[in-house]
């Protein structure tokens, strides 16, 4: 699915357009019907789909792209990771604002030590070198997949602190009973669960 | 005296009914009331104005209510929380009596807190008020919660320790929450920007899919009647209590009820719209009351009944669908009625409400909606709003004149709704009523052409007896066929295969170009444009098109051909049909019969289904055009609606030339019993004294009667009076008898297929269902 020659301009315009109505359209928010609505419009339209339809050579073709790549990075991209981040609008919060907002604006990450797939980074304690922890954030459906990375350091032997931190949605709240949960499996991993609230 | 009531009454609150819906409304109320406030204050409100509401994800989890308000002050949030106390200016709120909050907590579980903060406060505050701890000094705890960012606001309620059933209902109707909420709330988040969000997930306004302003048909050819009919009345300024919230009668300078003087001016006015949705419903019609833009009554039907005010109760008659019935209802509207008192519930108005009355009688007026009923009872002709789309409106038969789609011969009601989900759904093109408004206008055109034979010979203008006799030798136009077309010459054209004049236009054309040629001028078949297959069979898309009329459809050797498949991209077909060709034109073919025999070879090869044709051809039909079925209830009830519009007429024209006595004298002994049974079954047994004193017996005589009528009176019911054949003006008595012979024959099946409908089999169904159709065109006035 990757390997169409989209021209960057032609990639550029569209991704900048189906990013602003996703956001527009609270994306995350979505029914899937609503999703699904959405893609069709989008295929549809002669700004989009449109202008694929040279690149992907048939019609079928339009919606699995957008689907598979720009749509599969949009959460990352709003904050700022990956090759489509540029093209985001209004962005949301980044690791490092997160870092700020969860423990204190002394806190910052190490540059050249963020990671994707979970989004994480080491940090440490502005101007000390010792006071060094693992950060990583996601979703709280992704729980298990923000603890991974701690689970395999843990089997190494390594002890650093690791601080996991759950993105809260205003719109969509971690319930106080799943907050109980991360509350358990933090217990048992020896490590730490924030919450960063988000609009 | 110390009259706190007892810490018990606050747990008892939560006995009364309210449904989990009305639970969580109650809680959305308080802080759309806030956003409200904001809004008139026009301050500026970056933060967007959004309500949350989180569902229990287990028997043993919370319900949260957040919202991103002003947040409260401590005083405030006292008051707030305390049984009875509703903020000042009740008449602008959602809120009523201030026990909403405290019914719908203690209905939902046993502990509640609520947390609140206001931009620069340090800290949430807030009080938790546990039922099974609070005692009789209403002591409930204050609670504080550490703020991580000062600039925040808003308030929270978590309610905890849920009552099982409703935790289960709330975990596991998500959707159907959200969906009533949409509807409940949809004018305000669709006015406002405001957003709800249940379980993460966005509310949608559930929105009405009613027929554009523009819409309109004509009754009796000339009067226009809107489909869209926009109310605004301004009543008379009234005073209100901004205590108790009483309206006062009288001009007092202290409140009737309460006392105190803290009286105001308020607006009062009944504002919103009455319409026809795009489609009928079995319970999605009536009218949606709201007060201050929450929804109290949706899909309200109470204004399609009468209420006799002479009559005694219990004896209202519903006057609303009456004909076509068992189809629904599309009469809708939206009305606010921000000034009349509601229940505590908020689930009704208060009906005995002399502004309540006020308002029904500007919208449906005090008369009967049914002409004939108004006029037999002294009223004048109604003419509010709804009685004039009632006219307008009332019969569904397709076309322009009801504004109906159709498929050329019926309306097809399946589909219509089928487009309205889509609409809810939001399918951008089904969005508007343009799609709804195309099958209407293919419907008169399938139509026209079917009926141009019948309309050169039998319209009232031509009493003629040579084209009356003419019609004998009349092909028979069976508007099944769909474009039964007459005409000496373009017949002849069509008869012969015209296979050298086209051959040599074959070798100018490629084929692409000649079905784009064939395409161009054609026009789409609505209800053959749909997904034909079968579950063993898989499906394909199929866009049908109708050849113009001159047209010859020819396949790739020239030959005419009856019904072409071009295949497109995947799973999309267009089939081309040529409706002058003699397997239609002289044969009678259905289109959907030989369009089903080229999908049958289609679906043949593609599933290598080792089905026979016909075999092929009967499962699809029966998958795929369901709405074809014959089936004695359909049938019967569509006779029946016609009979009840010609029994209206046939009464009508009886009041007025005052032939009803004769007409009674007509009636064998047997149906005058018949019909004096009918009367006490329907409960009128007022009406029997009056048997031939007025037409009001033709409602009820047997369907067979009416036949008898016609044959017996010619002269009253003919020449456009009822049936537009010409009778008086005919010269011989065999040409009489041969214009009035085309009614009473039809007349006769609708009759017999309307009192026996459920023995009837197939052939005489399908032929039921032809006399309607022809019955239908010959009735006066229905062009």
């Amino acid at each position: 699915m990757t390997d169409y020659k989209i021209p960057p301009v032609v990639e550029k315009a569209v991704v900048t357009r189906i990013y602003a109505q996703a956001d527009d359209a609270q994306w995350p928010h979505l029914q899937d019907t609503d999703r699904t609505r959405l893609y069709r419009e989008w295929t549809e339209d002669p700004d989009i789909g449109g202008r694929l339809l040279d690149f992907v050579g048939q019609r079928a073709n339009i919606r699995p792209w957008l689907k598979d790549c720009p749509m599969k990075e949009y959460e990352r991209a709003r904050r700022g990771e990956g090759k489509y981040a540029k093209y985001v609008s209004r962005p949301a919060a980044t690791l490092e604002q997160m870092v700020a907002a969860t423990l204190g604006p002394d806190w910052e990450v190490i540059p050249g030590t963020t990671q994707q797939k979970p989004m994480r980074a080491k940090i440490r304690e502005i101007g000390t070198e010792d006071e060094e922890q693992h950060f990583v954030a996601g979703t709280a459906a992704n729980l298990k997949h923000l603890a991974w990375p701690a689970i395999l350091d843990r089997s190494t032997g390594e002890t650093w602190p690791w601080t996991i931190c759950v993105v809260d949605p205003f719109r969509a709240p971690v319930p106080p009973e799943k907050k109980g949960e991360h509350r358990r499996v933090a217990e048992f991993l020896g490590v730490r669960v924030v919450y960063f609230n988000e609009m | 005296m110390k009259i706190t009531p007892s810490a018990r009454v606050l747990s008892m609150l939560g006995e009364i009914d309210f449904d989990e819906w009305q639970c969580v409304a109650e809680l959305v109320d308080n802080p759309f009331d806030d956003f409200l406030d904001i809004l008139r204050s026009g301050t500026e409100w970056p933060d967007g104005f959004t309500v949350s509401v989180t569902l229990p994800s287990s028997p043993q989890g919370v319900l949260e209510v957040r919202d991103t308000g002003r947040g409260m002050s401590y005083d405030r949030l006292t008051r707030a929380v305390r049984a009875g106390w509703s903020g000042n200016d009740m008449h602008d709120k959602l809120g009523l009596f201030g026990m909403g909050f405290n019914i719908s907590t203690a209905r939902l579980g046993r502990r509640t807190r609520i947390l609140t903060t206001r931009a620069g406060d340090t800290e949430w505050i807030g009080v938790e008020i546990d039922l099974d701890q609070i005692k009789d000094d209403f002591e409930a705890k204050d609670i504080t919660e550490p703020k991580s960012d000062p600039t925040q606001h808003g308030t929270r309620i978590i309610v905890d320790r849920l009552h099982r059933t409703r935790a289960e209902w709330l975990r596991r109707n998500g959707a159907s929450l959200r969906n009533t909420l949409g509807s409940v709330y949809s004018w305000i988040l669709t006015e406002h920007p405001f957003d709800l969000y249940v379980g993460g997930t966005r509310v949608k306004p559930v929105r009405h899919c009613r027929w554009g302003d523009e819409r309109y048909v004509l009754f009796n050819g000339k009067e226009r009647i809107p489909a869209y009919i926009p109310i605004n009345e301004r009543l008379q300024d009234g005073i209100a209590c901004r205590d108790c919230g009483e309206w006062q009668i009288g001009s007092g300078d202290v409140c009737s009820v309460c006392g105190s003087v803290n009286l105001s001016v308020r607006e009062r006015r009944i504002h919103g719209w009455l319409g026809v949705q795009r489609y009928l419903d079995k319970t999605e019609y009536g009218i949606d009351f709201l007060r201050n833009g929450r929804k109290i009554r949706r899909w309200d039907k109470q204004l399609f009944t009468w209420n006799n005010p002479d009559g005694v109760a219990g004896n209202e008659e519903p006057e609303y669908p009456v004909e076509l019935a068992h189809q629904g209802g599309r009469l809708i509207g939206e009305i606010h009625l921000d000034h009349v008192p509601v229940t505590y519930q908020k689930d009704a108005f208060e009906y005995g409400d002399r502004s309540w009355l006020t308002a029904m009688e500007l919208l449906r007026g005090l008369a009967p909606l049914q002409p004939q009923r108004a006029r037999k009872l002294g009223y004048p002709e109604n003419e509010s709003p709804l009685a004039l789309l009632f006219k307008g409106f009332r019969r569904n038969d397709a076309g322009l004149r009801y504004l109906v789609p159709g498929d050329g011969h019926k309306p097809v009601h399946a589909d219509t709704r089928d487009w309205g989900r889509k609409f809810q759904a939001g399918v951008s093109e089904f969005q508007t009523d343009e799609h709804w408004w195309q099958a209407v206008l293919r419907h008169e055109e399938i139509k026209k052409r079917g009926k141009e034979a019948r309309t050169t010979t039998s319209v009232p203008a031509q009493p003629d007896e040579q084209a009356v006799l003419g019609a004998l030798g009349l092909p028979v136009d069976i508007p099944a066929s769909g474009a039964a077309q007459l005409g000496t010459e373009s017949g002849a054209v069509s008869t012969v295969p015209a296979q050298a004049t086209m051959a040599v236009k074959e070798t100018t054309e490629t084929r692409g170009e000649r079905l784009a040629r064939y395409e161009s001028a054609a026009s789409p078949h609505a209800y053959l444009s749909r997904s034909f297959g079968h579950p063993e069979l898989g499906y394909v898309k199929v866009r049908t098109l109708l050849l113009k009329p001159g047209e010859r459809l020819l396949d790739d050797h020239g030959l005419s051909a009856p019904v072409l498949l071009d295949q497109r991209s995947g799973n999309e077909l267009t089939a081309l049909v040529d409706p002058e060709h003699y397997a239609f034109r002289r044969f009678g073919a259905d289109y959907a019969d030989l369009l089903l025999v080229e999908l049958a070879a289609v679906l043949k090869v593609r599933a290598r289904s080792d089905w026979n044709p016909s075999q092929l051809v009967a499962a699809i039909r029966a998958e795929s055009l369901q709405d074809s079925v014959l089936d004695g209830t359909t049938v019967g009830a569509e006779a029946r609606d016609l009979l009840s519009e010609i029994r209206e007429r046939v009464a009508e024209v009886l009041d007025e030339s005052g032939g009803y006595t004769a007409a009674y004298g007509h009636l064998s002994d047997e149906q005058k019993f018949a019909t004096e049974e009918a009367m006490i079954a329907a409960g009128r047994v007022g009406l029997v004294g009056r048997l031939g004193l007025d037409s009001g017996f033709v409602h009820h005589v047997p369907a067979l009667a009416l036949v008898r009528l016609v044959e017996v009176m010619p002269a009253s019911f003919m020449d456009g009076t009822v049936f537009r054949g010409p009778y008086f003006g005919v010269s011989s008595p065999s040409g009489k008898a041969l214009s009035l012979a085309r009614v009473t024959g039809c007349l006769a099946d609708v009759a017999t297929l309307g009192t026996f409908a459920g023995e009837a089999t197939a052939p005489q169904l399908r032929r039921a269902r032809l006399s309607i159709a022809l019955l239908r065109d010959e009735l006066a006035g229905e062009e």
